[in-house]
């Protein structure tokens, strides 16, 4: 049997600077004790979630931990554009040597989704952020490119 | 696709269990997905200690799930009751010794038919050492004695 936890992330009293050098210490203890995964809230403009930006603090937990999985529960998908969260995961999997577990969802409350200017009902019907043709052909094209290229850099000279 | 539910039993049970036989239907014999119940876990050397942290730092946990909710004037899709012992007597949440505990997750898991445990253990107004105290005593001794308990039917 296996066990994870998670996190609201909800502020307390603390100064906000030692709030968030306390969690990720408590965290680095989530790996010493066993722990499969580590999954924290996205919320906004609320003390409830104080990972607004999930990556960004999954990205500190990338550097602080060697074994244990971690992941957003869950991004929130209307909020980002899709590139933008595309980016976002590339490189948190990459440093975190492929430990993150990707979760999505359209949001708890719908007043968290107004905050961006989303239409809730746009965002249930998953229509207010899909990529435009145009974008998923730059992606595309791009993307493949930049993965890909189609012909291996030169070496450089020692300087 | 692993799942992860915080809702009481009765609100997750149906959905657990459809999600068992469509996986059955589709995918045969193959391992299970993790199929994750997130429950607030305090624990203590003792029953006492363990509930005197969690209804304090609860308190403050509510104080900020209410925020958005009592400013702005509307209900939460997944409501919690504003007092720890109402959520504890719910089965949302526990605070207690370690062999409390062990039964609680084994409970619990065994009435959704989760086969993931995963534990809210740092929350509202918990300090850093309450909180690493209460997971210390969680791996050392809770995961222990789950781990060594015969697996429930409906957690395989």
């Amino acid at each position: 049997m296996e066990f994870g936890v998670f996190d609201h992330l909800d502020k307390n009293d603390l100064p906000l600077e030692r709030f968030y050098r306390e969690r990720l210490e408590i965290i680095e203890a989530y790996e010493r004790a066993g722990f499969y995964a580590y999954h924290v809230a996205e919320h906004h403009l609320t003390p409830l979630g104080m990972a607004p930006s999930p990556s960004v603090f999954l990205a500190a937990v990338a550097q602080r931990t060697q074994r244990l999985r971690f992941g957003p529960m869950v991004y929130v998908a209307p909020l980002y554009h899709p590139l933008r969260l595309l980016e976002e995961i590339g490189m948190l999997d990459q440093m975190s040597g492929g430990r993150l577990d990707m979760a999505f969802g359209r949001g708890a409350l719908p007043a968290e989704v107004r905050f961006f200017d989303v239409d809730p009902a746009a965002a249930r019907s998953g229509a207010s952020r899909s990529p435009s043709r145009r974008c998923r052909s730059r992606i595309r094209r791009s993307g493949t490119a930049f993965i890909r290229p189609r012909r291996p850099s030169a070496p450089r000279a020692p300087a | 696709m692993n799942v992860v539910g915080l809702d009481t039993v009765a609100e997750l049970r149906p959905g657990i269990d459809r999600f068992r036989a469509v996986w059955k239907e589709a995918r045969g014999d193959a391992p299970l997905p993790k199929i994750g119940l997130g429950r607030f876990v305090v624990v203590g050397k003792s029953a006492g200690e363990a509930r005197a942290a969690a209804r304090r730092a609860y308190k403050r946990w509510y104080e900020s799930f209410s925020f958005l909710s009592s400013l702005m004037g509307f209900g939460h899709r997944h409501s919690r009751p504003a007092e720890f012992d109402a959520i504890a007597e719910d089965g949302r949440a526990f605070a207690g010794a370690p062999e409390g505990a062990a039964e609680y997750v084994q409970k619990q898991l065994a009435a959704t038919g989760a086969n993931y445990f995963v534990g809210q253990f740092a929350f509202g107004n918990l300090t850093q050492e309450e909180t690493l105290h209460s997971i210390g005593l969680f791996a050392n001794e809770v995961m222990t004695m789950l781990r060594r308990a015969p697996a429930r039917a409906a957690s395989a």
